[in-house]
């Protein structure tokens, strides 16, 4: 016998790629890997909207990349870096994206200084959509931390890089990131909606 | 044994719209958006009968609502104020528990002086309870060459429907200049938690 159900009875495909003829309300779990996933993204296709980006998401976890174990020691000043050691994380799809991002850094100048956190697409500084930074109006070494949140419009295959700024590099620069919780980096992505 | 054949179009399919289902069932899952055809959040909800309370809609996942404004803008005033651009400000559709999460910039471009500043969450006419304010000092721009510093507060609240979220923003000392403090980059984000 071959019964016809029309009620929600299955759980949603996991796909490594958004299907090519969707339907109106059909939904899928967007994965890297099925077997060994860094992140699963609930989607649903509304065929209704005006958007190109019609897969919406609906639940899942960020895609995360962070670093606690490696400090950069930034000694360049005036001019935006991607550091060896910079977080950084690629997505799968265009679309539009939530961006999160935050790192723990040392002033090690002896003077007042000042430093940026920005999030760049394809180590191409230009492309940081905004300059957080803070202040280190004092002197001598001093911990701060910077954080942003921001809405992003990506490409398939973009690659987020945190990059960093400071105003002075005297004595031994800024320390960016470190051994603990206290100065770790890292950016998290999630999508609002794909195409 | 019978064996059942499902197409996906017939076995991934739930409801969506802008409303909640009014007779709903325990279990049943419902994404709540504010347009079919342009929505800013869509949101998952599971209705769980046995809650307690009357907000039985539990959020599983989904992007949240949010409003930005990216200008930089000033103020000198000691007390609570809209900017040149008032916001950001949201309206939420529903009553119930809410995550509420405010990031922005703070910057003292004058060439005098150091100030505290707040960027506070209003509920309609008043500071949200509990309160969601992000504090962050910023020195003059002569101590300081890039004078600019990050802040961000985050806080459930429960809200009623048609509650409006307003950032509102104050700073402690203006400098001899007269100067103030300059808010940029301001983001508004609305997740909920579970709604009525």
């Amino acid at each position: 016998m071959i019964e016809k159900v029309t009620t929600l009875a299955v759980p949603p495909y996991r796909v490594t790629a958004l299907p090519l003829a969707p339907v109106d309300g059909q939904m899928v779990v967007l994965t890297d890997s099925v077997a060994s996933a860094t992140y699963n993204w609930w989607l649903v296709y509304n065929a209704a909207s005006g958007s190109a980006y019609k897969w919406e998401f609906i639940g899942g976890t960020p895609k995360v990349a962070s670093n606690y174990g490696s400090a950069d020691a930034q000694t360049t000043a005036g001019t935006w870096q991607v550091l060896t050691n910079s977080p950084s994380c690629s997505v799968p799809n265009a679309g539009d994206y939530w961006v999160r991002a935050f790192e723990g850094l040392t002033n090690n100048t002896g003077i007042a200084n000042s430093a940026y956190m920005g999030v760049c697409v394809n180590s191409v500084v230009a492309t940081r959509a905004a300059e957080p930074g803070t202040n280190f109006a004092g002197t001598g070494v001093v911990d701060s931390n910077l954080y942003l949140h921001e809405p992003r419009t990506l490409a398939a295959g973009n690659t987020l890089n945190m990059c960093h700024f400071l105003s002075s590099a005297g004595g031994t620069g800024m320390t960016r990131g470190g051994t603990s919780g206290v100065r770790g980096r890292g950016i998290e992505v999630v999508p609002r909606r794909l195409g | 044994m019978t064996w059942r054949f499902f197409a996906p179009d017939q076995a991934v399919q739930l409801g969506y719209g802008t409303s909640l289902p009014a007779t709903p069932y325990d279990g049943q899952e419902y994404t709540l958006v504010d347009s079919t055809s342009a929505p800013t959040y869509q949101w998952r909800l599971r209705y769980n009968a046995g809650a307690a309370g009357a907000n039985k809609w539990e959020y599983v996942g989904g992007a949240p609502a949010y409003a930005t404004v990216e200008a930089s803008e000033s103020t000198t005033s000691l007390s609570h104020v809209d900017l040149t651009t008032p916001g950001p400000l949201l309206t939420v559709p529903r009553a119930g528990d809410y995550l509420v999460e405010y990031s922005g910039f703070i910057a003292k471009l004058s060439a005098a002086g150091w100030t505290t500043t707040l960027s506070t969450v209003y509920v309609n006419a008043g500071q949200s309870s509990p309160l969601v304010q992000a504090i962050g000092t910023v020195y003059n721009a002569a101590a300081s060459p890039y004078p600019w510093a990050t802040v961000q507060a985050r806080a459930k609240l429960a809200l009623a429907a048609s509650d409006v979220l307003k950032v509102r923003y104050s700073i402690s000392v203006v400098d001899t200049a007269g100067h103030g403090a300059n808010f940029a980059w301001r983001r508004l984000t609305v997740t909920p938690l579970r709604l009525s």
